[in-house]
Parts: C-alpha cells; sequence; structure tokens
C-alpha cells in the first residue's frame, strides 16, 4: 500500500512541481529555524546564526534543480533532441542529405504509384453490375498473329446476332468528335458504342434518355450523349 | 568518515535514516539531530543529502509522511517508518554488517 504511495508521490512531484516545491520549501524552513534557533543558543547573535544556518544549506538548491530536469515529458524531449541532432547532421552532410532524401521520395513515389493502381484495378470493386459476367473481346488476326485487335464492324454484327453464350454484346471504341454549339466548335473525348452497351454497362441517363435499338442500325448517325460537365 | 560535516555515502544515509525512524516518527531536522547526536557529532547530515534522502525513501515506500505540528507548535513534515522500510533496514544492516566485517579483514591483514 506504501508502495503506491511511493508511487504517488514520485507522479506528484513530476506533475505538481510547484506544489511539490512549494512543499520542500517549508520543510526546509522550518529546518532552518530549528538550526538558527540551535546556534542562538550558542551565543551568536541572531544575524550570525541565521548566515551559519544557511552555509549550511548545501545542495538544496542542488536537489530542487535535479527535480526540476526529471519533471516534464522526457520521452518527448528527448525525441525532439533527438531530431534536432539528424536536422544537424544531415545539414552537415547536403550531398548524402540529398542522397539520402532522392532515394527515399523515388521509394515513396514508386510505392504509391503500384499501390493506386492496384488499388483501382484489382481492390475496389468493379463499378459495373454484376461483373463476374463481364467480358470484354478481342480478336486475334491468324495471318499476322496478332493478339488483342479490335473487331470491324461485320464481326461485331455477326457476334450480336450468333452469339449465344453472351447475354448481350456492345462495342465501343474512342473518338473525339467536334461540337459546335452555335459559332464555336469544340473538340471532345468521347466513345462510340453500340446502343444496348450502356445499359449493360449500368449506365443511367440523368437527363433525357439513352440510345434506342433503332438508332445503331446504320453507321455513321450521328448522336450525342453528352457526359456531365 | 571522521571530518565533520561529511557527506555520508548515499546508501549508509539510506540505512542511518530508517534506522532512526524506528522507535518513532520524526521530522527531517530531528532525522539530522538524532544522527548528529548517537554518533558524537562524528556524522552531520548536511540538508541538501537529507531531504532528498527522505524524498527517495519515500519514493520507494519505506517511510512515509504527513504534516503535523512540531514540539514548538511549527508547521513541519514528519516521516514514519512502513513495514517494508522495516525490513528494508535489516537488509541493509545485514549487508552493512558484512561489508563493514569485509573491510576490517582487509586491513587487519599484514
Amino acid at each position: 500500500m506504501h508502495r503506491i504511495k511511493g508511487l504517488w508521490v514520485r507522479l506528484r512531484a513530476l506533475l505538481f512541481r510547484e506544489a511539490v516545491e512549494e512543499e520542500l520549501d517549508d520543510e526546509i524552513r522550518f529546518h532552518l529555524e530549528m538550526a538558527t534557533e540551535k546556534l542562538i543558543h550558542t551565543d551568536l547573535s541572531p544575524e550570525e546564526a541565521r548566515r551559519r544556518a544557511l552555509l549550511d544549506f548545501g545542495g538544496v538548491e542542488r536537489f530542487k534543480e535535479k527535480t526540476r530536469d526529471e519533471r516534464g515529458l522526457p520521452l518527448v524531449e528527448e525525441v525532439v533532441r533527438n531530431l534536432r541532432v539528424g536536422l544537424r547532421r544531415l545539414a552537415s552532410n547536403p550531398l548524402h542529405a540529398l542522397a539520402i532524401i532522392g532515394t527515399l521520395a523515388l521509394g515513396i513515389a514508386a510505392n504509391s504509384a503500384i499501390f493506386s493502381v492496384v488499388d483501382a484495378v484489382m481492390l475496389r470493386p468493379s463499378p459495373f453490375p454484376d461483373p463476374e459476367r463481364l467480358v470484354m473481346l478481342w480478336e486475334t488476326d491468324r495471318a499476322s498473329g496478332t493478339s488483342h485487335e479490335p473487331a470491324s464492324w461485320p464481326d461485331i454484327v455477326d457476334f450480336q446476332e450468333r452469339t449465344r453464350a453472351l447475354s448481350a454484346v456492345g462495342s465501343m471504341r474512342g473518338g473525339t468528335p467536334t461540337v459546335t454549339e452555335g459559332d464555336t466548335p469544340e473538340r471532345v473525348t468521347g466513345l462510340v458504342v453500340t446502343p444496348g452497351l450502356l445499359e449493360v454497362l449500368g449506365v443511367e441517363a440523368l437527363e433525357g434518355r439513352l440510345f434506342s435499338p433503332d438508332e445503331g442500325r446504320t453507321l455513321g448517325v450521328g448522336m450525342l450523349l453528352s457526359g456531365s460537365p | 568518515m571522521v571530518q565533520s560535516n561529511a557527506d555520508v555515502l548515499q546508501g549508509t544515509l539510506d540505512m542511518l535514516i530508517l534506522k532512526t525512524l524506528l522507535p518513532e516518527p520524526m521530522h527531517g531536522w530531528g532525522v539530522s539531530q538524532r544522527i548528529q547526536s548517537i554518533s558524537k557529532d562524528v556524522l552531520r547530515v548536511n540538508q541538501g543529502s537529507l531531504y532528498p534522502a527522505l524524498h527517495r525513501l519515500e519514493g520507494r515506500g519505506w517511510i512515509t509522511s504527513e504534516w503535523g505540528k512540531s514540539k514548538q507548535n511549527r508547521r513541519a513534515k514528519f516521516y514514519r517508518l512502513t513495514d517494508r522500510g522495516r525490513r528494508q533496514l535489516g537488509t541493509e544492516e545485514e549487508c552493512w554488517r558484512r561489508f563493514s566485517i569485509a573491510v576490517n579483514l582487509v586491513m587487519a591483514a599484514d
């Protein structure tokens, strides 16, 4: 039980330093008074007695300073001190510091980039409904052997009409049509899609409607579907 | 340790304080006076050593303190030995005994 009280005494010295110091002052004052009185009884003048007693004072100030030093958060102060030492060392050897910082920067950048890609491709859930049922088809040119070739329009039509493995087939390619509003033409980026593809992908119209099946029958029909501004 | 105003070694001082508090609780001044008188003025404990020692002993739970009134009705902090302190005193006494015997042996050898 007294061990706990001992702990409390030490903690108190750390947290309530002023109060503890005041108490110590009171304690010392009593001691000093008693010492002075004792010397007075030996025929010394009160001033001389007090002076002698004070001489005996010794290292109480040192003790107070010691408790002062032990106060505060030694861990935080030590961390700060180590930081300062580290910064000083770096500053004294700038080339070395540059090499270290450069290596760290490259490493961090590479890691961030890799993670961003992995996150977008693998870790995040696919924004499309039923992503396990969504496939992307490419063609292989038997003559040259190149794979990942885009399909020609007749092939797409064949796929759409004849496939039994897929519930819906659409195609898309990138395009940069020019939009003219009034007098100002503007180059925009977009996708050229077959009607039905957007529904398959779960895209909903914010305003108006998406393409109807008829509108994709002849190539070259220009319909506009704006993305959100 | 024959000089007056000598600073007693820390560990030994702890033991002396514990021993002095064995019979009854005392304030710091009382402890220093008792040690001085019993040792026939040889051991004079300086305030600079005494109060740090008292606080250290209290921190270890060997003594406990409370404020009270001195014989002259002045406010003073009284220290009292705890059970753990009593046990610690026994341990230190034993260590000291062995130490002093050893020193004497060396000094007595030719």
